[in-house]
């Protein structure tokens, strides 16, 4: 109880004076240098010491051209001079990067947190034709085509490093156009809505300029489940072990189950235009179990998918092992 | 007279007022509804006759559920026009309905009359045991209303009546569960069973004709459809006037 009152006693006003807080960059070169100073004095009377603590950019902070960082650096009483703050632009995009720098006043205890922050943006260096279209059920299987230009119309050597979920196939045609459409694994999302990003570069004068293309995924189940979560809940008696979803697909037809997690079993039968689909644990899942049930509709352009999600609090006796 | 009727719902009230404990596997009400299920679910694994059907008519009857009497008889007479035991049947039970109503209405100038809360009650009970306790619970609403000073009795009436609903309810969904391992475990004759029993508690409820219609789906070769499509008419209670309510 008593240690909060005592660091409230023991913060006060800032007792390192400095002079700027904040450094604002617009369209700077891909990853350009910049360096800031900013100005300190420390108390007559007292021997601080200096951390850099945190940092989200790639910089460094020196005093005295010595670097801070994790490690003490100690400032004598009424030492006064700069902190230079050098900082490396991102290759590409906006940033919001900040520092903090801890100062201790080792006789009175104070503390101080000083936050620094770098923002702005990189000037664009190239620009795409079009934007990739959100992938729905109406374009499942069609590719998009987009090209990449510099701002002066020529073409870039472009690479392409990493898709973010890795839900598309993404290719590059010639040295400047990529060409996207969705993989098998894309398939199986329906009914869940995903953004991610491929992550692409190309050379920039000395520098390979790093960057994202956003995309969107949203698949919608070619078939209306109800309930949309098959949930078991707590799973304690033999009753619980069986789960019950209603499936209307209008004119489709169900054509077979793909998948299902093995300790599941699943029947269905086409009722009155609906399709019930019984679902049982015959076998012990993890505690915590979340899966999926791909089901395989005529003419659909993806699966059905179903959630299934409970827990296990006890497993029923009479139905240890397979049931 | 009027003390029958409160007498009718106070054992309601002891028959309700079981813990929910109790009604499960090893539960003394586990056989609810399972005489008449067994019954129905002869005539769903075989066709519907008239003396099946009188039988049922006769032991809804003979547990004052006189819709659901009426109505066995009436599908009995449907399958043998001169069946007496159906036609006697029948005649009886409307005799009882006829009987109801009067009751009711008795009730209800008295209720206007004489401003005694006991005459309302009367009247919910009435409506519950006719398969209306939406209605008799809004009748209980409207006398604790009209009659604040006398809503001891009312009050306990109606948390009765809320009780036996839900308690309805919840024997329902496991019975529902039941019948769906049943089905998903292909034990014909328990999952046609289990069926019978919800026709048994839930009436015609929606619910309960669904259920019988997936263990159609899930037996297409083994339940009778001229039975199935005669249970499936029970429905109708719920959406015509003199319907009961259901869910």
């Amino acid at each position: 109880m008593w240690i909060p009152i005592i660091s409230l006693c023991l913060m006060g006003p800032d007792f390192v004076r400095l002079e700027n807080h904040s450094f604002i960059l617009e369209d700077v070169e891909p990853s350009s240098h910049h360096s800031f100073s900013v100005g300190f004095q420390t108390p007559a009377d007292e021997t601080v010491r200096v951390r850099s603590i945190v940092e989200t950019c790639t910089c460094t902070v020196t005093v005295n051209n010595a670097v801070l960082s994790a490690e003490d650096f100690v400032l004598q009483p009424g030492d006064s001079d700069y902190l230079v703050i050098d900082f490396t632009a991102p290759s590409s995009g906006v940033f919001d990067d900040y520092i903090h720098v801890k100062f201790v006043g080792l006789e009175s205890g104070k503390e101080q947190v000083t936050r620094f922050t770098v923002q702005g943006r990189v000037k664009k260096t190239s620009t795409w034709s079009d934007a990739l279209l959100p992938f729905q059920n109406t374009n499942v299987s069609q590719k998009q085509t987009l090209s990449l230009r510099s701002q002066t119309g020529d073409e870039l050597a472009l690479k392409i490093r990493k898709v973010t979920p890795d839900l598309l196939d993404v290719s590059v045609e010639g040295s400047s156009d990529i060409s996207v459409s969705l993989n098998e694994r894309a398939l199986l999302t329906a009914d869940r809505s995903i953004e991610g990003w491929i992550e692409f570069s190309y050379p920039y004068g000395d520098i390979d300029v790093v960057d994202r293309l956003p995309f969107e995924i949203a698949l919608s189940n070619p078939c209306s489940v109800q309930p949309r979560l098959v949930l078991f809940g707590r799973v304690e008696s033999e009753l619980d072990l069986i789960q019950k979803a209603v499936i209307d697909c209008d004119d489709l037809e169900i054509v077979r189950l793909i998948n299902a997690p093995d300790y599941l079993s699943v029947r269905y039968e086409k009722i009155e235009g609906q399709y019930v689909m019984l679902m049982k644990l015959t076998k012990e899942p993890s505690k915590r179990f979340a899966d999926d049930i791909y089901i395989e509709v005529k003419d659909a352009p993806l699966p059905l998918r179903l959630q299934v999600a409970g827990q296990i609090m006890v497993w029923p006796k009479k139905n240890e092992g397979e049931l | 007279m009027k003390m029958k009727w409160i007498c009718l719902a106070l054992s309601f009230t002891a028959w309700a007022q079981i813990p929910p404990g109790m009604v499960g596997p090893e539960g003394e009400r586990d056989e609810e509804g399972l005489a008449i299920g067994r019954v129905i679910a002869e005539i769903l694994l075989d066709k519907p006759t008239s003396q099946r059907l009188n039988q049922i008519a006769s032991m809804f009857a003979g547990d004052d559920r006189l819709h659901q009497a009426r109505f066995f008889y009436q599908q009995s007479l449907l399958i043998a026009p001169k069946d007496q035991t159906a036609s006697a049947g029948l005649k009886s039970v409307e005799q009882s309905q006829a009987d109801l109503r009067m009751n009711y209405e008795n009730y209800a100038k008295l209720a206007e009359s004489k401003g005694d809360i006991r005459d309302r009650c009367s009247m919910a009970a009435i409506k519950f045991h006719e398969g209306y306790p939406q209605v008799s619970i809004e009748i209980l609403n409207e006398a604790l209303v009209l009659l604040p000073e006398q809503s001891q009795f009312a009050r306990g009436l109606r948390t009765t009546f809320i009780h036996g609903i839900n308690l309805e309810t919840a024997l329902l969904s496991r019975l529902e569960k039941e019948l769906e391992l049943a089905t998903f475990e292909k034990r014909l004759e328990e999952a046609t069973i289990l069926c019978g029993r919800m026709f048994s508690i839930g009436l015609g409820k929606p619910r309960t004709v669904s259920a019988m219609k997936e263990l159609q789906g899930f037996f297409p070769d083994k339940i009778n459809t001229q039975s199935a499509d005669m249970l499936a008419k029970m429905a109708d209670f719920f959406t015509s006037q003199t319907g009961i309510e259901g869910e």
